[in-house]
């Protein structure tokens, strides 16, 4: 009778942790038709009346479609000059405006949503990613000669602000960089992030993840507000052995696993979704790959839900319970769309 | 009986040059055939209307060892090869350093490969119409570049 009790109060503490999500693929644009074709995605953005709006690094272009995914428009070509892109396009976020981040011209484009070019901000050094939020922009990058990424806050005209994130809080303190660990650090110190578009909060997270998922938190103006620790869905060790350059001096074991966090965004002010793959390794042969969403719970730090997406995807934007994304499964890359069900 | 010997040596003279000349025209013509081949199969006559060549760039081949990694517009070319490749009078021609000869076969599409004579420092797309350069294009074939190709080859009449 205890004991049933006891399972009963556990679940009546487990129910508002677990979430019933149902996934379901609206959209999806690639094809060998011109208007629809694709080299290599770098940026695909949703706006709230389902209008996509797609960069192309290869391509040096960026595209239109409406809500069917039918093509409206493409601005864009090769080169330094006004209305020209080059081909080391790394980013696009949508806030009212498009902001295109150009890193092979060391600037970010702002176009309107009808795609006209507005104006160039200059930047002083090549980012991963891009974010606004207000006046200020968000950037991940690294300074020069220095391994280690760093988030920047940047002003509407490109001038640093302040940088944080500048290591692993609280890691190199306690690790005792010995070859290996500097290694390690370096090698895996690739960070994702996410603003919450409500508040400004920012979510920061290692793309390779240690023993736990860590996720940090910062106000908009780049102060520390905490950090959670998420558990693995999976038992997970934190694989030293895969380090490149380092494999010939490490055996590997017959199984392991590697995990890779790729994105993290804002579902709502109190929900993460963190893009999660894992691949299953025999010896140093990858023989299976899984994606999966993972929705947390950001009070507690839990997996409210977990669910494995049918076409892999590196997943670019997510508003409202829309998730967008490109899929490189085809032979021809493509956007898709999925709507979230909670 | 001078006048005879004199005579027999012209005719041995004259035979002789007859047989020397026949010999070096036999060896001029051999090699003009040769010099011919040659150029069939490097600078390659204009088999079809149009000839949509590929130069590879310096810029494009970082090592030998991972040649293909680092060449740039693999993409769009094989979607331009793959968007026109439906009409026979198109030929798709790339030119490259010949160490890399292998690394194109498997990763290009393409009708012929030739090694290049010389390697321009970007990458060099040029649309021939019989011939004739129609469109050069020299760095990073981006879409409004491909539009404007199969732009052209339709309006030709393919």
């Amino acid at each position: 009778m205890i004991k049933k009790g006891l399972v009963f109060c556990l679940l009546l503490f487990l129910v508002p942790f677990i979430v019933n999500a149902d996934l379901k693929k609206i959209i999806s644009i690639g094809s060998d038709n011109m208007d629809y074709h694709f080299f290599v995605i770098a940026g695909a953005v949703i706006d709230a009346q389902n209008n996509v709006f797609v960069c192309d690094s290869r391509g040096s272009f960026v595209r239109k479609y409406d809500g069917q995914g039918r093509f409206i428009k493409e601005i864009g070509k090769f080169g330094q000059g006004p209305g020209e892109f080059s081909n080391a396009i790394s980013g696009l976020y949508l806030e009212d405006d498009l902001y295109l981040l150009d890193n092979g011209n060391n600037r970010i484009v702002e176009i309107d949503r009808e795609l006209n070019i507005k104006r160039y901000i200059k930047i002083e050094r090549p980012a991963q990613n891009i974010l606004k939020y207000g006046d200020r922009f968000y950037m991940v990058s690294r300074k020069g000669g220095q391994p280690f990424f760093e988030i920047g806050i940047y002003d509407r005209n490109g001038n640093p602000l302040k940088y944080f994130f500048e290591h692993r809080p609280g890691y190199l303190e306690k690790v005792e960089l010995s070859k290996i660990g500097f290694a390690v650090s370096f090698n895996y110190s690739t960070i994702a992030m996410a603003i919450d578009r409500e508040t400004g909060e920012i979510a920061v997270t290692f793309q390779w993840p240690g023993e736990s998922i860590e996720i940090f938190f910062y106000s908009k103006e780049g102060q520390f507000i905490k950090k959670i620790s998420v558990d693995h869905p999976i038992k997970y060790t934190f694989p030293e052995f895969r380090l490149k350059g380092l494999h010939s001096m490490l055996k590997f074991p017959d199984r392991s696993n590697l995990i890779m966090s790729r994105t993290i965004h804002y579902l709502t002010s109190s929900r993460l979704l963190l893009e999660y793959w894992v691949s299953e390794f025999e010896l140093d042969k990858a023989v299976e790959e899984k994606e999966y969403i993972l929705i947390i719970d950001k009070s507690t730090g839990k997996v409210a839900h977990k669910e494995e997406l049918t076409t892999k995807m590196g997943i670019m934007d997510v508003r409202g319970n829309l998730i967008c994304g490109a899929s490189v499964e085809a032979e021809v890359p493509q956007v898709v769309v999925y709507r979230l069900s909670i | 009986m001078d006048l005879v010997k004199s005579t027999k040596k012209k005719v041995e003279m004259k035979k002789s040059v007859t047989k020397w000349t026949l010999i070096i025209l036999t060896m001029l013509g051999f090699l003009n055939w040769g010099c011919n081949q040659d150029n069939i199969s490097l600078s390659r006559p204009n088999s079809k209307n149009i000839r949509i060549s590929f130069e590879i760039g310096k810029n494009s081949i970082s090592n030998r060892g991972c040649a293909l990694c680092y060449l740039k517009n693999r993409y769009q070319w094989n979607f331009l090869y793959r968007m026109l490749k439906g009409s026979t009078d198109i030929e798709f021609i790339v030119y490259c350093p010949d160490e890399i000869k292998n690394d194109i076969k498997q990763d290009l599409f393409f009708d012929a490969v030739f090694p290049a004579k010389k390697i321009p420092q970007d990458n060099v797309f040029t649309v021939y119409k019989q011939g004739k350069v129609a469109y050069q294009k020299i760095g990073s074939l981006d879409m409004s570049s491909i539009r404007r190709i199969t732009d052209m080859v339709v309006d030709l009449g393919f």
